[in-house]
């Protein structure tokens, strides 16, 4: 390592990752290679990039295993039109439950629920569930997509299936859970709750992991604040100050709203504070607060000009809001779908859901309701920073955080009531620690509700 | 905590009387449970000090040892109570053959009658600490040898592979082999106090049942009846811990004094079995009150009718005892010390699927429990205004055209689910519906899915459709050996220095 300044721009240090993670791949050394991709670095370009030069190098098929249906879809869509000039085909395989996007019928993607139908196809793409039910057949690599995602037992059931893997993820997302009673399995190694990435770190212990060094989604406001509280190994933004812009008309009224709306185009941030009270989860005010940025935000007609010059009117498709709780989504949509019905438009216009479905997912605009926000615990759910990293990493331009005031109290007075897993790793990053970082971060961004 | 568990402990505490949040029993009560309460020395789960078990409410026996540290005394005791539990289980071992619905038997996939015990085993145990100790108990008894310098008697390492299969038993959810008292109350009543208050069994049950206290445990004149449920709940902090931890002030006091007597009167030559009596009176004394607590969380429960689906998950214990005994005729129960990856996750696979299929006959048993989803928006009630059989749209082809009978419903709250949910019918769980249009007047439309043959919910049914269902069984997916990606490399070589 050489101590200077790295003298490369963003997208050239982007490019030398990928090009090392594909000689490597392509050279067949390691068993297993594990790419950490911060959010928005490229890690779905990174996919489809390494798909398409194994099958350009005329390689036998190549499985890409995902965690969702969605996700399988999200990189067929990508995949196609990337290899839509060449004779590569794409196959998704599925379960019977499954219907088929028209859309990618007309594109020419195979589908099949029988991986056999499919031996035509360079790559075939699955969620991971049904790679474990089709028992036929061995692949000499295969692609492994969200292994950050993937609980260990979902890899147990197809590891054997693949010779070697190439996993990609994003080491900031939440961690696997379970419904059932996690005592019986947790403090032991390999145990079935770890990602399938610390699976593969235990058991390849010399496997290379490569970081994409750059976020290209988050602004150089969120990259920094994002990196160092929430990774081990720091990113950087993929534009510079300035380069991403937010205009809205001058407001005369001094309505909290229209503040928070202020600081967050000034500085990518606000801290929207409610008064301090324990309350149901359901917080009927947090609620109003959020509806009331909504439609503030979508009345105000805000432009944004992004590094490529393009200028976007910011119009509830890009906007989100990102909660901890199903039921909090529930109360925010039918709030938000009041307000955009009185506007003529449609319900669910504006994506309203929980952090763990917001995974992988970007918007020009995040609203976020902080999980600790109104409580009188702190639970390692409310705690995780997976939780928090997911829903302050989803914007291009500007994320507003909505809680009660009285947080740090909260972290400071409660006492850890998890248990500890003897044998097991500590998380990389504690999410109590990760949540003091943030908020000392977020505070210069205060405005009161 | 929901809303609704929030509104129930407010109206437990104004109303100074714990509330039901179940109209029906939902754990089997077995008409001969064996109920154990226990003592293990504080700062060591390895030294138990006295057992105080029995089938009955007026049949308790008492095991302890007179010098917890002994490890020679402590086996002998547990050997004591090994042959009682096996005298007890031993109860269970009549097996009869399964017949279907025709009369006919059911067969093994060796082609031998299939058999099914009649009766399983329940232990109740006060509280979830002592659930979760004996775990440690099965752990420390199992493995022991019968030969060499150490030899137990063949009863105890028996006793604990029986507590093994048990205690694994308490990893799938709805499982009765072993009921904490706490858990039980808990499941069917909330108080207006604090969740590590409810851990308690002796406040827990004073705020359902204020009249549970004997006037002999407290000094007299202290009065005990007529007092409302906060301030039995008060009264009752006082009275000995329910274990498995004894109380400090126990163990420094009484147990301190009734072990040195112990070691003073065996010194002097005074037979053990007399000289334990300093610690039996004291273990008796400590655990009676934890013993009625128990047998009165049981009778409370057992007043409640028994919700629908309780036989089925009792029938899953037996089918279990079935297997486990089975093994124990055939002399091969053996477990393992650390689980391999593979059983590991198919052990998790097993507790996810009877979690979510607890969670969900529960509900669609009780009116109460599904309340709770109602009030948090996972379960939609209300009235059917309007229904068309003959409603058709493109199937999944979008070629065709299918019949999916439309419902249109005038829901009691918003509706928080998005278009596209699929909903259960609580009443039938055979028909899935989704959601179609939300109206702003409240009315929802609903397509049936899954279902059509059905009988559907009429036109001015109030009906109750959910977000969740019983799980559909998958069959496993697991490999039989370790697969590459879970290996962990051998350790370095030892020899190298």
């Amino acid at each position: 390592m050489t101590s200077r300044r790295d003298p490369l721009t963003p997208a050239q240090a982007h490019a030398a990752v990928v090009d090392e993670v594909w000689e490597r791949f392509a050279a067949a050394a390691d068993r297993v290679i594990g790419v950490l991709s911060p959010p928005g670095a490229g890690k779905s370009s990174l996919v489809r990039t390494m798909a398409e030069r194994w099958a350009a190098d005329g390689r036998p098929q190549l499985p890409v295993v995902t965690q969702t249906n969605s996700q399988a879809d999200d990189i067929v869509t990508d995949l196609v039109a990337q290899l839509a000039c060449t004779s590569h085909k794409v196959g998704r395989l599925h379960a019977s439950t499954y219907t088929p996007p028209s859309a990618l019928v007309e594109a020419g993607v195979a589908f099949s629920e029988n991986v056999a139908a499919l031996q035509g196809c360079d790559i075939v793409v699955a969620p991971a569930r049904k790679w474990a039910y089709s028992t036929q057949g061995a692949w000499e690599a295969a692609v492994i997509d969200e292994v950050f995602q993937m609980r260990s037992d979902d890899l147990l059931r197809v590891g054997d299936r693949f010779g070697r893997l190439l996993t990609v993820g994003d080491p900031g997302q939440l961690s696997p859970f379970t419904i059932g009673d996690e005592r019986l399995v947790r403090g032991r190694p390999l145990n079935p709750l770890e990602t399938a990435a610390d699976t593969l770190r235990l058991t390849h212990p010399d496997a290379p992991w490569l970081a994409l060094p750059v976020s290209w989604r988050l602004p150089p406001s969120a990259a920094t604040l994002v990196s160092d509280a929430f990774y081990t190994r720091p990113f950087q933004a993929g534009t510079a100050e300035g380069d991403r812009q937010l205009h809205g008309p001058p407001r005369s009224t001094n309505r909290a709203a229209n503040r928070a709306l202020a600081e967050a185009t000034g500085s990518g941030w606000a801290f929207v504070e409610l008064t301090e009270a324990h309350l149901p989860r359901t917080d009927p005010e947090v609620v109003e607060v959020i509806a009331d940025l909504v439609d503030t935000i979508i009345g105000a007609g805000f432009t944004a000009t992004d590094e490529t010059g393009t200028t976007t009117t910011i119009g509830p498709e890009v906007i989100a809001v990102g909660v901890a709780h199903r039921d909090q989504r529930g109360h925010i949509r039918l709030a938000i779908d009041r307000t955009l019905a009185a506007r003529g438009l449609p319900p669910g216009s504006v994506v309203v859901d929980t952090a763990n479905r917001l995974q992988g997912r970007q918007f020009e605009l995040l609203i976020a309701w902080h999980p600790l926000s109104g409580r009188r615990d702190a639970t390692a759910f409310h705690l995780e920073a997976g939780r928090l990293c997911v829903l302050l990493s989803r914007h291009r331009h500007a994320c507003l955080v909505v809680s009660r005031a009285g947080i740090r109290d909260q972290l400071e007075a409660h006492p850890g009531v998890e248990p500890v897993w003897m044998g097991e790793e500590p998380p990389a990053v504690d999410g109590w620690e990760a949540n003091l970082t943030l908020l000392d971060r977020l505070e210069e961004h205060r405005v009161a509700a | 905590m929901d809303s609704y568990l929030a509104y129930k402990c407010l109206v437990a505490a104004e109303t100074r009387i714990a509330q039901p949040v179940a109209s029906c029993r939902h754990v089997h009560l077995s008409a001969q449970p064996l109920v154990l309460c226990a003592y293990h020395l504080a700062g060591d789960e390895g030294a138990p000090v006295a057992f105080l078990y029995g089938s009955s409410p007026d049949a308790a026996s008492l095991v302890v040892v007179g010098e917890p540290r002994n490890r020679s005394l402590r086996f002998r005791m547990l050997e004591r109570l090994a042959a009682d539990v096996e005298r007890y289980l031993g109860r269970f071992w009549s097996r009869r053959a399964v017949v279907d619905g025709r009369g006919r038997q059911k067969l093994d996939p060796d082609g031998r009658p299939r058999l099914l015990a009649i009766d399983a085993p329940q232990l109740i145990v006060p509280n979830s600490g002592t659930a979760a100790w004996l775990t440690t108990l099965a752990r420390s008894t199992v493995w022991l040898r019968t030969d060499g310098d150490y030899a137990v008697d063949a009863v105890l390492p028996r006793f604990g592979a029986h507590l093994t299969h048990l205690t694994n038993r308490r990893a799938t959810g709805g499982s009765a082999n072993i009921v904490a008292a706490t858990e039980l109350l808990d499941l069917h009543w909330v108080t207006g106090q604090t969740d590590a208050e409810d851990a308690s069994l002796a406040t827990l049950l004073s705020w359902i049942d204020p009249d549970w206290l004997d006037p002999s445990w407290f000094p007299a004149g202290t009065s005990v009846r007529g007092l409302d449920a906060v301030a039995v709940a008060r009264l009752a902090e006082v009275l000995p811990g329910a274990g498995p931890v004894p109380d400090p002030t126990w163990d420094a006091g009484e147990l301190e004094w009734a072990v040195t007597a112990y070691n003073r009167a065996v010194r002097a030559g005074v037979d053990p079995a007399t000289a334990v009596e300093a610690v039996s009176d004291a273990a008796a004394d400590a655990l009676a009150p934890t013993w009625s607590a128990t047998w009165r969380a049981v009778e409370l429960s057992r007043a409640l009718p028994e919700a629908a689906s309780v036989a089925r998950r009792w029938e899953l214990d037996r089918q279990a005892w079935t297997w486990h005994i089975g093994r124990v005729d055939a002399d091969r129960v053996w477990f393992r010390r650390f689980r391999t990856a593979v059983q590991s996750a198919r052990l998790l696979a097993q507790s996810e699927l009877a979690a979510a299929a607890l969670a969900a006959d529960m509900a669609f048993d009780d009116p109460l429990v599904m309340a709770r989803a109602v009030a948090s928006g996972m379960a939609i009630e209300g009235i059917v205004i309007d229904r068309d059989d003959t409603h058709r749209r493109p199937g999944p082809s979008g070629r065709r055209m299918v019949t999916r009978p439309l419902i249109r419903l005038r829901a009691h709250e918003d509706c928080l689910q998005p278009i596209g949910t699929t909903l259960t019918w609580a009443a039938n769980p055979s028909v899935k519906l989704a959601i179609t249009d939300i109206a702003d007047d409240g009315v929802v439309t609903l397509t049936v899915t899954v279902g059509m043959r059905s009988p559907l919910p009429e036109v001015g049914d109030e009906v109750c459709l959910a977000t969740f269902s019983p799980p559909r069984f998958y069959p496993d997916t697991l490999p039989i050996d370790v697969p590459w990606t879970h290996r962990l490399p051998a350790p370095p070589d030892e020899d190298v220095a």
